[in-house]
């Protein structure tokens, strides 16, 4: 008999509310199944369980607020398994913190679900993907998937749907992520010594590259530049390990595995920065694919709780249409957060003449008690090594 | 198809990528990335979906001749 708890989705957390259960006393679960759904400031997510058994007890009905570390229900395990490793519950914010109002108990009708269609060999699915194949009576059998070590995405799901039919946002409280944020922030600026460094990186190679590479790919296989950031930093990471992790009881805690956090701004206001789980070690492709399938996932509330608890490091790029550099806020505990302006054509100095380039803004802020500008730089000076050659990433 | 037939039909497709927008407030010719806030990734999803559903394969060079649903119609009338 295990404990399924409410578990602690970053450190701007200190309770949620259970909007949905996706499993009932009796149900046969795995390792991966979502089984609630739960709000908080920042949205609902998936919450999914680490074991394997049945579902003995649920104690806490559709509507309740807990705090963090309560227990939603009993599962009778068989195999026990490790949940993903992140940083243990945050503290909770200072009881001076203004507290939001309690999130009424939702009201919205919940659509009826279909399971997903079960085979002897269960193929690789995201359980976010299989709940879509459910919703759009897709047959994922058989089927091809982009994702990580082949796992089938929503993306592929909806491509062999035909049309997506994407349900609105869920629990979305504007105000509530405003205060979300806030916490989070306050308490980054309070408890982190930040250090800036700050790279310009010529985009010229990386850009002729993903022309050439785009001309001659499937519309649905095109890459975009975030994929080679994304996948530049992830590698530099493994050079420069001091950054990437988290800082907790004053000392660092690194990571082996490099979870990169990928802010996400959303237009209902606010922001997220959910996990690509082993960044490093991910093909351009699948890389591409992940964000593809979380950029979708966060604009509809699909984001699981494993990906908003263990990301070992932010990066957050501003897109073509942003602003020329950004000095990032460290989301607590993480150890680093690293940002690309938007890359801009600028004079630059190539084998002694000027020349016109597409050049990009590489920032780092840093945690001052866990590395040094040093190894910062050297961050900075890897991620633009990789950079020049897009076609190893 | 007529362009606001074509319109109308980008429009359902953009609902679908985008469904945190009303798409119902996005003027013909709002540029879908300065005026309506497309990101990078939303405009590739954007592509994609158009690719899949009217059968439209626009290349990447050709992104600014669709960045607006009424330039995107004319492009798929053209095309």
């Amino acid at each position: 008999m295990s404990d399924f708890l409410m578990p602690s989705l970053g450190a701007d957390m200190d309770k949620g509310t259970v909007v949905e259960w996706l499993k009932k006393p009796g149900d046969h679960i795995e390792r991966g199944d979502v089984l609630a759904v739960v709000e908080t400031q920042k949205g609902a997510f998936e919450i999914e369980v680490f074991e394997q058994g049945v579902l003995s007890e649920i104690l806490v009905p559709v509507g309740t607020e807990v705090p963090v570390g309560a227990v939603l229900a009993r599962i009778d395990g068989m195999v026990a398994a490790k949940a993903p490793a992140g940083p243990p519950p945050a503290v909770a914010p200072p009881a001076t913190a203004a507290s939001p109002a309690a999130a009424p108990p939702a009201t919205r009708p919940i659509p009826p679900r279909r399971e997903a269609p079960r085979s002897a060999e269960r193929p690789r699915i995201s359980p976010a993907a299989a709940r879509r194949a459910a919703e759009l009576g897709v047959d994922v059998r058989g089927l091809g998937g982009s994702g990580p070590g082949g796992a089938i995405t929503i993306a592929d799901v909806e491509a062999v749907a035909g049309a997506p039919i994407v349900a609105p946002r869920r629990g979305f409280d504007p105000a509530a992520m405003r205060q979300a944020i806030a916490t989070a922030m306050a308490r980054s600026k309070r408890e982190i010594p930040h250090y800036y460094l700050s790279l310009p990186i010529d985009l010229g190679r990386a850009t002729e590259w993903l022309a050439e590479e785009n001309a001659r790919r499937d519309v649905g296989r095109r890459l975009l530049p975030a994929a080679l950031l994304l996948k530049a930093v992830a590698l530099a990471l493994r050079e420069v390990p001091q950054l990437n992790g988290f800082w907790i009881d004053d000392a660092p805690k690194l990571s082996s595995a490099i979870h990169v956090g990928w802010a996400i701004s959303l237009r209902g206001g606010g922001l997220m920065a959910p996990a690509i789980h082993d960044a490093d070690r991910l093909t351009l492709d699948q890389a591409m694919a992940a964000l593809r399938d979380l950029v979708t996932r966060a604009r509809t509330a699909r984001i699981r709780g494993s990906e908003m608890m263990n990301p070992t490091v932010t990066v957050t790029s501003l897109g073509e249409r942003g602003a020329d550099s950004v000095l990032g806020v460290i989301y607590p505990p993480q150890l680093a957060i690293v940002g690309f302006g938007a890359p801009r054509m600028a004079a630059s100095i190539v084998d002694g003449e000027i020349r016109q380039r597409p050049m990009v803004q590489a920032t780092l802020a840093a945690d001052h008690r866990a590395s040094d500008g040093a190894g910062g730089s050297r961050l900075l000076a890897a991620i633009d090594r990789h950079l020049q050659k897009p076609e190893t990433l | 198809m007529s362009d606001a037939e074509t319109i109308a039909r980008l429009r359902t497709i953009l609902g679908g990528i985008a469904p945190d927008l009303d798409v119902a407030t996005v003027a013909p010719d709002d540029d879908l990335r300065n005026d309506i806030g497309l990101d990078s990734m939303d405009f590739l999803n954007f592509v994609i979906a158009a690719h899949e559903q009217l059968g439209v394969t626009v290349p990447e060079a050709d992104y600014g001749k669709v960045s607006s649903l009424l330039k995107f119609a004319r492009y798929i009338a053209a095309h």
